[in-house]
Parts: structure tokens; sequence; C-alpha cells
């Protein structure tokens, strides 16, 4: 599966024909000139929202009736039209002949995965950022997780709501309390068994290809810190649950004075270590975002090995703080496993590029395909 | 809109127009459909609504609803089986269950599912009147049908640990593949749901 071709119309400044090669597509321009844009359209077409946050709304460019793109997608050497247009707040997506496609018929065809100057968190933010990498990740292998989420949340707030009754004098039964504990360990519990069970196949990916894109410089650790107990290697539904519940009984006193629930998958992290020490606190900006995008690509890897589609790969800005010998191990492992890649950068990388690699420039609003060597002159 | 219409008219629409699935124009139809078929509908329509004030309540047993203050027809029918009782959430579940007719025992309207954050707590589901009923009637086993949603998951729980201790049976309604279902377009929740809960052949 690869792009081949993407047609815009009025997305943001954008109204544009780009054909597409089939290795590193490089994007080149000042900032400002809608090099994120183009990045942003792809996704869009492919995921049908943006990863931009905002309504749908602001997509199309300002005074037109509506935006849309339009994606050739070619599979053993035929092209079907992937198209989604914009108007209002409305999206429809067609895919060839068919209109009103769903989500996951467009997911059939085409994926996407981005990776922008915000994933930086992923290493030196709060825990909820590598919570929703993980979640996200899952949802993709497992849709109904979603719902799971959803229900988990709702109940760790209807215990909540019961501790601050408590606390405030009126006094629900125990045995409600007992109730929602236990339907909470029962949604938790899932939630904990299908973190730990997606870290065991995701994380040997991720020492990996850290290992690999830094020559063996940075080893990565990960591990699952689970607030209702130890928690390594994969945990069955059943013992998750009832770990979670000893906690939440144990700790309900506890929680009823500070009001909150202290245990639970909405607490856990991922922790990473990077040779032996926090990669939050001790590694380098350079080693964050190395570890970040290896990290992302080791997502993606797995992605292409359980369900043998490869997601087209966006890279927004992600080179600008990686040395040359790092860019070349990164980009050498993206060409390595044959994915589809679109890049943006302020100025391309001064490396070796290859057949199926193009460059573009883009400025404003206008995007065109230019030689590797005279792009670094106009910049 | 309204403004040209007569007082005792708009007064209809506002009070049309909180039924469930009715607003302000479905309100102003109905309202005007009323008027323009005459005196007669309109009576017709007011007798029906008045005769429902007087003669209809909660039947004091099963909170299910009940004529001229005395039990249902099913707490009422000597053919019912007195030992079971399935507990409901609206009284708008009995009807489809009843069609289903597997069920032959009596029932008991909650009205509300347990909610913390929307205040709803235990005294709201008049649950005193359950287990009066549970213990004087002799029941040997409680079904609990609420809904497969979060509160109605938990109101479940609640009431299964409530009612074992009085040394009753308590069942829950399955869950899983519908009868006459693809596995194939089934959603995974509900799919993996039935796997945890399949059963010996």
């Amino acid at each position: 599966m690869r792009v081949v071709s993407a047609i815009l119309e009025d997305f943001r400044n954008l109204s544009v024909r780009v054909d597409l090669a089939c290795g590193i597509n490089v994007f080149v321009g000042r900032n400002g000139q809608g090099k994120t844009n183009f990045l942003e359209a792809l996704f869009v077409a492919c995921m049908g929202r943006s990863f931009r946050p905002g309504r749908l709304a602001d997509l199309v460019r300002f005074s037109a009736p509506g935006a849309t793109v339009e994606l050739g997608v070619e599979e053993r050497g035929i092209v079907t039209p992937v198209r989604v247009s914009i108007a209002g707040s409305q999206r429809r997506h067609r895919v060839g002949g068919r209109d009103n496609c769903s989500l996951s018929e467009v997911a059939q065809m085409i994926r996407a995965v981005f990776f922008g100057p915000d994933d930086l968190d992923l290493v030196k933010g709060s825990p909820s950022g590598r919570r929703s990498f993980l979640d996200e990740a899952i949802r993709v292998h497992h849709p109904p997780y979603e719902r799971l989420l959803m229900g988990y949340q709702r109940l760790l707030r209807d215990r909540n709501q019961l501790l601050r009754d408590f606390g405030s004098g009126r006094h629900p039964p125990e045995e409600l309390l007992a109730s929602y504990e236990g339907e909470l360990a029962r949604w938790g519990g899932q939630i904990v068994s299908h973190r730990s069970r997606y870290l065991r196949d995701y994380s040997p990916m991720a020492v990996e290809l850290v290992a690999r894109h830094t020559g063996g410089q940075l080893t990565l650790e990960l591990a699952h810190e689970c607030t209702a107990g130890p928690c390594g290697g994969a945990i069955e539904v059943g013992d998750a649950q009832e770990m979670l519940l000893g906690r939440l009984r144990d700790l309900r006193g506890e929680d009823i004075r500070s009001g909150s629930t202290t245990v639970g998958p909405h607490l856990d992290d991922l922790r990473l270590d990077v040779n032996g020490r926090a990669a939050r606190l001790f590694a380098s900006q350079g080693e964050q975002r190395q570890v970040a995008v290896s990290m992302k690509l080791a997502q993606l890897a797995l992605w292409r090995q359980k369900f043998g589609v490869t997601p087209l790969l966006l890279l927004d800005d992600v080179l600008s703080e990686l040395d040359s010998t790092r860019i070349r191990l990164l980009l050498d492992a993206i060409a390595g496993w044959q994915v589809q890649a679109v890049l943006t950068t302020t100025a391309p990388p001064d490396v070796v590029w290859k057949d199926d690699d193009a460059c573009f420039r883009v400025k404003e609003g206008g995007i065109c395909r230019v030689d590797f060597d005279k792009v670094a002159d106009e910049a | 809109m309204a403004d040209i219409l007569p007082k005792p008219l708009q007064r209809l629409i506002l009070v049309l127009a909180k039924l469930p699935g009715v607003g302000s124009r479905t309100a102003m139809r109905y309202a005007l459909h009323l008027v323009r078929e005459g005196s007669d509908r309109l009576e017709e329509l007011s007798a029906a609504l008045d005769e429902t004030r007087r003669e209809v309540s909660l039947c004091p047993s099963c909170f299910g609803m009940s004529e001229g203050g005395g039990l249902c027809p099913i707490c009422a029918s000597p053919e019912r089986r007195g030992e079971t009782l399935c507990v409901v959430e609206g009284i708008g579940d009995m009807p489809p269950i009843e069609s289903a007719a597997q069920y032959a025992g009596r029932y008991f309207v909650l009205h509300k599912l347990l909610s913390p954050l929307k205040g709803v707590g235990p005294q709201e589901l008049h649950l005193d009147r359950l287990l009066d009923t549970v213990r004087d009637h002799g029941i040997a086993e409680v079904v609990l049908a609420t809904p497969l949603t979060t509160d109605g998951e938990a109101t479940a729980t609640y009431l299964s640990r409530l009612l074992t201790q009085e040394g009753v049976r308590v069942t829950r309604l399955a869950a899983g593949v519908p009868v006459g279902g693809a596995i194939e377009y089934l959603d995974r929740l509900t799919l993996s749901r039935a796997f945890q809960d399949r059963k010996e052949l």
C-alpha cells in the first residue's frame, strides 16, 4: 500500500496536487508556508481527524465552502481514490466508488502514523501522556478498549463521589462502596491486563529500535509501573482484577480522607530508563527525542507485524535536534522497512538520498518537486 | 411563532412539548390537529387523561402500574409463580419480557438506577420494599434484569450483595450473542463478554 498522489482543494492554505515517491518524501520550507498543513491533509484523509486540536471546520480555507483531499492509494498496481470532504462540521469519506464510508472501512485501505514536536512529551512529560500513548496503540489492536476506558472513567467518578459523600458525613452503606469497588476493579483489571499484554509485545521492539537507531549508544528499558501491584510480564485479567480489588479495599480509609481514588490504571505509568537512569530527568533533549521517535516507530513496526498493512509515516520537524549520524540511521531504518514516509524540515539534512526518495519545496501554499541538491542552495 | 395563537392553545403546546420525542413544532402540530378535529376529539382525550389520573397508580407490591389503587394484574394473578422475582429498571422493560413468554414470576420495578454522580443512592430505589417482598413472599430466586450499562451493572452488583445476605438465589440475565445474530457483525465487547460467559453443553 502506498500513496501515489494527493490532491488538496481549499485545505487550510493549500490547493495543490502532489505526486509522491514511494520512499521518503522530504518537504522543505520556512515556517508558516504550509508544510505541516500538507501532513495534516494526509492524516485527515487516512484517519478522519486531525492531529491538531480544533474543529473540523478550521481545516477549510477561510471563506471557502468546503475542503477536499483525495489520495491515490496504490495496492498491487491498482490505484483506488480515497477522498475526504469537509463541509462545516461534516466529514464524508469516499473509497473507490463507495460514498459515506466508515472510518474502519477507510482503515482497511490505509492508515497513517503521525509524529510531531509535541510527541517529545512522551519521554519528558507527565504520566498521562504515556498512558494515552499506550491506550491509543491498544485501541488500534482492540477497538472495544475505548469503551472499557470510558466505562472505567465513569465508575471512577462514581466511586470518588461516594468517597466524598463519606467524607462529608453522609453515610452511604458500606456495601454500596464495596459494589462500586467491585465494578471498578472489574473494568480496571481489564485495562491493566490489556496494557501489560501490549507491553509484552511492544517493549522488545522498542528496546531493539532504540539500540539500532543509536548504533548501540542508548539502552532503553521499559517498565509498566502499576499502582495496583507488581505487574512484570503479561498479567491475566482475573489476577489484575483481584490485585486491584484488594488495593481498593486496603486504601478505602485513605481514599475517603483524600476524597479520591489513589490506585488504578488512571494513575499507572510507563517508566522509561535510558542507560539505567530515568530518561525524563537524565537524558538530553536530543536523546529524549531519539527515544520518542524510536518508540513511535516501534509502534508502527508492531502494527505492521500484526496487520500486514504498513501505515503511512508522517514526521513533522523531527530531524531538527538529531545529529547527522542518527538522522542517517533513522532514515535507513525507514527505508529498510519499505515504509512510505513524508517528513518536513526547514533545512534538508545532508545525507545520501535514494532513487525512491523525493524532495519538495513548500512556499506560500505552493508545492513543487525539486532536486535534493538544488533545494539546499535556495534555502 | 405561536404568539398569534390563543393563550390556552399556547399552554397546550408547551405541555405537549415536554413529552419524550416531541419538540415545539411537533407539539404545535398535535395541538392544532386536536383543535381542528373538534370538540369530540378533545373531549375524548381529556376524559382519557382524567381517568388515567384518577385510576392509575403504582402497584404497592411491585411498583409497576395498577388500576384503582390495588395490586397490578401480575401481582394479583394466582397463575404467577410467586417464588421468583424479576428486578427491572423501568415499567417499559416489562412488556418485552412478558412477550418473550419465558418468565412466569413476579416483578419489581426500581424506576431508577444507582448513580452516585447524579445523587441516586439506595434509598431512592425503595430497596427496603424489595427486601420486604423477598422476605414476606418467600422468594427463592431474584433475577436481576437491569441494563448492561455501567449504572445497570453497578446496581445489579449492589443488589446481589444485599440479596445474597438474605439467603436468596440471585441470578443475572446473560449477556452475549443475540439469537439469529452473525458472529461476524457482533460488536467486540459483546463478543468478549459472550466468551467469558460461555456455557457447557
